[in-house]
C-alpha cells in the first residue's frame, strides 16, 4: 500500500517538473519571437525612395524648369501653388501614388499589402500628407526607409514604409 | 527468510533503475521535441536573413553598375541612384559590350512613365526596355530601382524617370 503511494507521488512530481519546464520554454519562445513595432530597413525601399526623389514632376513655377519630387517636398511644406493652379502637395501626392502604383504590386497574394509615405518638415508631419495605400493602418510587419533633406524650408524627413 | 529478504532487495533496486530509465527516456523525448520545434522556428528566421542578404547583394551589384562609367549620369546633379538612359541606348547598339560586364542578362526597364516595347533609335524614349545582354539558359534575375536620366529636347534639360535594372550573373 505504502509502495503504491510513493510511486504515484513520484509520477506526479515528474509530471509537475515537465509542466514547469514546458511553461518556461513557452514563455522563452514568446519573448524571443514577439514582434516589435519597429520598422525594418529594406534595401529595395531605400533604392525606391532614392529613385523617386529624383523624379521630374509636372509642376513648374516658371514654365521652364519642372520640380523634382525632392523639391516638391519643400514646396508642399511652404504651400506653394504650381503654375497650372494645382497645389504642390496635390501634385506630390498624385506623383507619389503613380510611382508607387507602377513600382510595387499590392494585389492579393503579393508580399506587401500597402504602403505609407510620410513627410516631416522641421519635425512636424505635413498635414496634406501622408499618402496611404491599401490596408492601412498596418497590422503586419513593416519594412521601409527614410531620408533626411536639408532645404530652404528647413529639415525634411521623408519616410516610405511597406506593410507586409 | 534471508533468501526472501535478498530477492526483495534486488526487486526494489531494479524497480528504481527502471523508474530512472523511464524518466530519462521521457525527458529525452521531451527535449527532442522541444529542440525540433525551436529549430523549425529558428530556420524560418534564417530564410528571411537569406532573402535580406540577396536583396543587399542585388543592391551592391546595381550600385556598381550604376556607378560604372558606362552608366553613370554625371551631366546633371549629383545623383547616386541615377543611370544615364541616353548612354544605355547607345551601348545597346554596340556589340562589344555583350561580354563586358560578365553578366548573363542585363536589362534596363522604364517603370514610370511606362512605354511599350524594346527601345530602338526610332521609338526612344517612348519605349519600355533596353536589353543590353541576353544570353540563353535559366536565369534568376535580381532587380533594383534606379532613376533614369535623359535629355529632354522639349524641356531643354534633363528629365528623371523611374526605372528598374534587371541583372543576372
Amino acid at each position: 500500500m505504502f509502495r503504491f503511494r510513493r510511486g504515484q507521488e513520484e509520477m506526479v512530481g515528474f509530471v509537475l517538473v515537465v509542466l514547469l519546464v514546458a511553461v518556461i520554454f513557452l514563455v522563452f519562445l514568446g519573448i524571443s519571437f514577439r514582434s516589435n513595432s519597429s520598422v525594418e530597413d529594406s534595401a529595395e525601399a531605400s533604392q525606391f525612395l532614392d529613385s523617386i526623389l529624383e523624379f521630374t514632376s509636372n509642376c513648374t513655377f516658371d514654365d521652364y524648369s519642372y520640380e523634382q519630387v525632392s523639391d516638391l517636398l519643400g514646396d508642399c511644406g511652404s504651400g506653394k501653388m504650381c503654375l497650372s493652379g494645382e497645389n504642390s502637395c496635390d501634385v506630390l501626392k498624385g506623383t507619389v501614388s503613380e510611382l508607387v502604383g507602377h513600382g510595387w504590386n499590392f494585389e492579393e497574394g503579393s508580399v506587401y499589402k500597402g504602403y505609407e509615405f510620410e513627410v516631416e518638415l522641421n519635425g512636424e508631419l505635413i498635414e496634406q500628407l501622408p499618402v496611404f495605400g491599401l490596408n492601412f493602418p498596418c497590422v503586419g510587419e513593416k519594412r521601409g526607409a527614410d531620408r533626411s533633406l536639408l532645404t530652404g524650408q528647413g529639415n525634411i524627413v521623408v519616410t516610405f514604409e511597406l506593410c507586409g | 527468510m534471508t533468501t526472501l529478504f535478498r530477492s526483495v532487495s534486488y526487486s526494489k533496486g531494479q524497480m528504481k533503475i527502471q523508474q530512472m530509465a523511464f524518466v530519462l527516456v521521457g525527458l529525452m523525448i521531451f527535449f527532442g521535441v522541444a529542440a525540433l520545434f525551436y529549430f523549425t522556428i529558428f530556420s524560418s528566421g534564417i530564410n528571411e536573413q537569406a532573402a535580406l542578404l540577396r536583396e543587399r547583394e542585388a543592391q551592391e551589384l546595381v550600385k556598381r553598375l550604376a556607378g560604372s562609367p558606362e552608366f553613370i549620369f554625371s551631366s546633371g546633379s549629383d545623383c547616386s541612384a541615377c543611370v544615364d538612359f541616353d548612354k544605355a541606348i547607345v551601348l545597346k547598339e554596340s556589340s562589344e559590350y555583350q561580354n563586358f560586364w560578365g553578366l548573363n542578362y542585363l536589362m534596363i526597364e522604364k517603370v514610370y512613365p511606362s512605354g511599350e516595347g524594346e527601345c530602338t533609335r526610332s521609338n526612344y524614349p517612348d519605349c519600355k526596355t533596353i536589353t543590353l545582354v541576353s544570353k540563353t539558359g535559366e536565369l534568376s534575375t535580381r532587380t533594383a530601382f534606379v532613376a533614369l536620366a535623359r535629355w529632354d529636347e522639349g524641356l531643354g534639360y534633363f528629365r528623371y524617370e523611374l526605372g528598374r535594372i534587371h541583372v543576372s550573373v
